[in-house]
């Protein structure tokens, strides 16, 4: 079950999040060259601006999934296995809880409004009510995902190429 | 100053229990503000920043230059670059190790990852360095203190995130990594003659290149020098903004990538995935870090440090040594990204008031950050290496990263001095 719901997570939101990333390039690539021969992309600012948090707010599960946050692990040598562990569970709770607090939040004071208003980008007038819940459901989804981890021990992880 | 002192301290407990760091400190952030400024603009203020830290076009730049960094990770443009730097110091005591400092300073013009650089510097330069009979010590420690140039030299990861968190302009920031960058190229090469000169078994010579080989070897790394040129010539040449850049320069390596063929269906999504991973790693990070400054920010703490260094007439230079002694120090305990991010917001403001210019802050939070990526016990550059080479000790690489962290720590005081190494190109170009 587990397993399979890891599997369909990464498909799902790893295969959007390669498409929007690559859409993203092309947009910002042809946006340039089209404003120097003078035909800019109507709404191309916009559009890139949408992308861009629906690739922040994809990429949320999976780097959660993955256990790729940045976390001091400075004292972890001076931990015992059943330590580390239970404190992992501890942070993965509380991680739980912000993220249904952050998303409680965001969806009382942002996605309510943003719906009522019926906000609309400027140029384009692409409704942001959908993007809104996007947002807020790639968020609620993050929060289930540190759910799952309180009951799966910590392997060791990697930071990635942030930096 | 008691308010955000209490903050500081509820986020560390929970960093160190093992909340990832973004959350800690948007947790403390929310829950600070909330006490202070009752609970309903406490929520308003992290609706907002959830919603607009993703609608701001300018914070593109970061998908677009990691997508980048990782496109020319898998070019193989590293190859060339090295071969090159080979051909013309090669034969000098200690010139490979040399060879990797220099291919790795190339590396970092077209990539703005210093973990990335030293991952792709050990696989193409530690087997050359091997087959001649360099010691480990040498090879792993020019690799990874070399690594740490691909932040300095623009583009660069670090750079973009301290101008998104203090709103400095981010084209000015990587118009001044660019001569520090080379003062740190010469100093990193002349740790290697020192290191050749205490035992000149670490780094024998290898036979001299002739002139056509190097002028054949040059020839090959037009590609590296065109992405630089695209990007950088474009953002400087006025033709297109930093985040503009980010995505032709994306672009560019997507086509360079695909024209040597190095990409296939699955290393292009694995790259796009990666990608959009980090990124929504950063973000995260960016949105705990702003609604932890909107708590800082509405608490007297940046003033009251204000105060304590007027009342007491302290040197500014005194402070700014202090903050980098500091920042020293941590590094070697902690991992960099969280340091800056929990210290820039205390550190920016006091820096400024003082009278120092912020882009050049930004060179040395750079500095700082590439002395703590190796320096022992904590540094993510070494175990980058040390994770590629399983067969080396880390005991040999913390041995062999020492002179590098010492050229490193004078490079620092240099530039802390002088100022005017970092902020004469971008006054130059008129920025």
């Amino acid at each position: 079950m587990m397993k399979q719901i890891d599997f369909w997570l990464n498909r799902i939101l790893g295969v959007s999040g390669a498409v929007i990333l690559f859409v993203l390039m092309l947009l910002t690539t042809v946006d340039v060259i089209g404003r120097k021969l003078d035909f800019p992309i109507r709404g191309g600012v916009e559009m890139a601006e949408i992308l861009l948090a629906m690739i922040i707010f994809a990429g949320l599960p999976l780097v959660t999934e993955a256990r790729q946050h940045i976390v001091i692990d400075t004292l972890e040598g001076f931990m015992s296995r059943a330590v580390r562990r239970g404190l992992d569970a501890f942070a993965n709770a509380l991680c739980a809880f912000t993220m249904f607090g952050m998303a409680w939040m965001f969806y009382a004071k942002r996605v309510t409004r943003v719906q009522e208003a019926g906000d609309t980008t400027s140029v384009l007038k692409i409704a942001l009510t959908p993007v809104a819940y996007f947002l807020l459901v790639m968020i609620v989804v993050t929060g289930l995902i540190h759910v799952a981890l309180m009951f799966v021990p910590p392997a060791d992880e990697d930071g990635g190429t942030a930096i | 100053m008691t308010p955000a002192l209490i903050g500081f301290a509820v986020m560390l407990v929970l960093a160190f229990a093992r909340v990832p760091i973004a959350l800690a400190m948007g947790l403390t952030g929310f829950g600070g503000l909330a006490i202070l400024k009752g609970i309903n603009p406490s929520m308003s203020s992290v609706a907002a920043t959830v919603w607009e830290s993703g609608f701001q076009i300018t914070l593109s730049v970061i998908p677009l230059f990691i997508l980048m960094g990782n496109f020319v990770t898998k070019a193989g443009m590293a190859r060339e670059l090295y071969r090159a730097a080979h051909t013309f110091v090669g034969h000098f005591r200690g010139g490979l190790a040399m060879a990797t400092v220099m291919a790795c300073a190339g590396f970092g013009a077209i990539c703005g990852s210093s973990i990335a650089t030293a991952a792709t510097m050990t696989k193409v330069a530690y087997p050359s360095m091997k087959e001649i009979g360099y010691s480990d010590e040498l090879s792993t420690g020019s690799i990874a203190a070399g690594g740490t140039l691909g932040i300095l030299i623009p583009p660069s990861t670090i750079m973009v995130i301290y101008g998104i968190m203090t709103e400095t302009n981010i084209g000015k920031l990587f118009a001044a990594g660019v001569i520090p960058g080379l003062v740190a190229t010469l100093l990193l090469c002349l740790a290697v003659q020192f290191i050749c000169w205490r035992d000149p078994a670490a780094g024998p010579r290898d036979k001299r290149a002739t002139w056509s080989e190097r002028f054949v070897a040059i020839r090959d790394i037009w590609g590296v020098v065109v992405l630089f040129a695209l990007v950088m010539g474009g953002i400087y040449g006025g033709l297109f903004t930093a985040t503009e850049g980010a995505g032709v320069g994306a672009f560019g390596a997507f086509l360079f990538a695909l024209v040597r063929r190095t990409l296939t269906w699955k290393i292009l999504y694995d790259v796009l995935v990666e990608s959009a991973r980090t990124t929504a790693m950063l973000f995260l990070i960016l949105i705990g870090a702003l609604i932890f400054a909107n708590f800082i920010n509405f608490t007297s703490m940046p003033n009251d440090l204000k105060d304590f260094v007027a009342q007491y007439q302290i040197h500014p230079m005194m402070v700014m040594t202090a903050i980098c002694i500091i920042y020293v120090i941590l590094g070697t305990a902690m991992e960099e990204l969280s340091m800056i991010l929990l210290t820039v917001p205390i550190f920016f403001p006091l820096v400024v008031g003082l009278g120092f210019d912020p882009v050049w802050f930004g060179i040395i939070i750079v500095v700082v950050v590439e002395i703590g990526l190796i320096s022992p016990p904590v540094g993510m550059n070494m175990f980058v290496v040390r994770s590629l080479l399983p067969q080396v000790s880390t005991a040999t690489i913390f041995r062999g990263v020492t002179p590098f962290v010492v050229a490193d720590c004078i490079r620092l005081a240099i530039l802390v001095a002088f100022p005017v190494i970092s902020l004469w190109l971008p006054n130059m170009l008129n920025l």
